[in-house]
């Protein structure tokens, strides 16, 4: 799948993101998980800057461990070198996001003032204004390389963002949709072992076993043929209206043909 | 006690521009003092940076060291008059004596120099004007937050 992006379209995700990126660094104490998770929602979803986390993030760090020995007034450890620095402070606020009661939890102690506000605005300061700052120039520079009437192509396919400006080659790749392949996959499993429950002749369900495996696999692949696609979700469409009011089919059928929509 | 408004004047350049600062990046740039008053620009992108707070926060630090010289000087304005007030009142009474200690020292007012210093750019996306220290000419319009290029003016 290929999505096309102008100027006007780049603009409103490069806004957005600068405006709750604002929004996190100006952060009231009292808000900064919400805003934390407003943050690294739209970054996450959002295949032009998940392309470059993704590009970057590829050492793991114990997070955990991280924010546990860490002294009082002392700040995280974090990476020299550019592309572990990103995949700190992301996995950083990321395990906050999801293990934390509130934002003061990674920010204690961070400044020396006595309220939690000057711990946050330091940690702020410190830290995540690193990370998005690194976003702010990746933007700058694709928007530079879009050129005067630039385009940029952001093509998900095969569980790859590719970026690619007006006609030129496709020069970045990362994984953009894995987790929705993931997912397909998962939900392919489930329903391969609920057809065995239907009333049609072996035949059948093998047929439309394979077609969802082609289909599974054209989706993981460069170029998803759309016939084969459609194909598949007639098969599962058929096999779910078989299914309907037995052991879930029919919910399962439908949430495959959701995923595979999305790639025609 | 009731809040007390001080009202104090900012500098325009030879150009009619006042300086603001970033919040985030600390960097400074100028808008016409027209855009500054106007109401409608209830917030603010910086240039450099891109970031974006409501345009109260964009204000120099200059600028604030005024106002809390103001604010520092109208308290002590108080103070001065209140023990003076005291002293009076209690001048001629037997059992109580008033010894007052110096007098708050007031500050030396601030005064801002509008330094021009930056190179004036239009701004194709909104069609005004802003002065900023660019290495390119790329930037973020401080009213859209478009990415956008300015073109040198004169």
């Amino acid at each position: 799948m290929e999505i096309s992006m102008d100027k006007k379209e780049f603009q409103l995700v490069s806004v957005e993101f600068r405006r709750l990126a604002s929004r996190l660094l100006k952060t009231d104490f009292k808000d900064g998980l919400e805003n934390l998770k407003r943050f690294l929602s739209y970054i996450e979803n959002t295949p032009l800057i998940w392309e470059f986390i993704q590009e970057h993030n590829t050492t793991t760090f114990d997070i955990e461990k991280e924010i546990k020995e860490r002294e009082m007034y002392e700040g995280y450890n974090i990476p020299l070198e550019k592309s572990q620095e990103i995949a700190y402070i992301y996995q950083l606020l990321k395990y906050c996001a999801e293990n934390c009661r509130d934002y003061w939890s990674i920010c204690a102690y961070y400044g020396n003032g006595r309220k939690y506000q000057d711990h946050v605005d330091a940690f702020n300061n410190r830290v995540v204004s690193a990370f998005v700052s690194h976003i702010e120039v990746y933007l700058r520079g694709k928007w530079i390389e879009m050129g005067d009437k630039g385009e940029i192509q952001i093509n998900v396919n095969g569980g790859q963002v590719a970026i690619a400006q007006g006609q030129g080659t496709v020069y970045a790749t990362q994984n953009n949709n894995y987790g929705q392949v993931q997912d397909l996959k998962a939900l392919a499993e489930k329903f391969y072992k609920l057809i065995e429950a239907l009333d049609i002749d072996q035949e059948a369900k093998e047929d439309t076993k394979e077609i969802v495996e082609v289909a599974v696999a054209e989706v993981v692949s460069d170029k998803p043929k759309r016939s084969i696609i459609k194909h598949a979700i007639e098969k599962i469409e058929y096999a779910g209206k078989l299914g309907a009011g037995l052991n879930g089919l029919n919910t399962v059928a439908t949430q495959i043909i959701e995923h595979l929509q999305k790639f025609l | 006690m009731s809040d007390k408004t001080i009202h104090f004047s900012i500098p325009l350049d030879d150009d009619g521009f006042v300086t603001l600062q970033c919040p985030f990046c600390n960097k400074h740039f100028k808008i016409s003092g027209e855009d500054a008053e106007d109401e409608t620009n209830f917030e603010l992108f910086c240039p450099y940076c891109g970031l974006v707070t409501e345009s109260n926060n964009f204000l120099s630090d200059e600028v604030k060291e005024k106002a809390l010289r103001l604010a520092e000087n109208y308290l002590y304005e108080m103070l001065n008059g209140f023990a003076d007030n005291i002293d009076k009142l209690f001048k001629k009474n037997d059992f109580i004596k008033v010894k007052k200690s110096s007098k708050f020292e007031m500050n030396s007012p601030k005064i801002i120099i509008e330094s021009d210093n930056m190179e004036t750019y239009k701004l194709p996306c909104c069609e005004r004007k802003i002065k900023a220290s660019l290495i390119d000419d790329n930037m973020y319009c401080p009213f859209c937050g478009g990415e956008t290029y300015g073109n040198l003016d004169g």
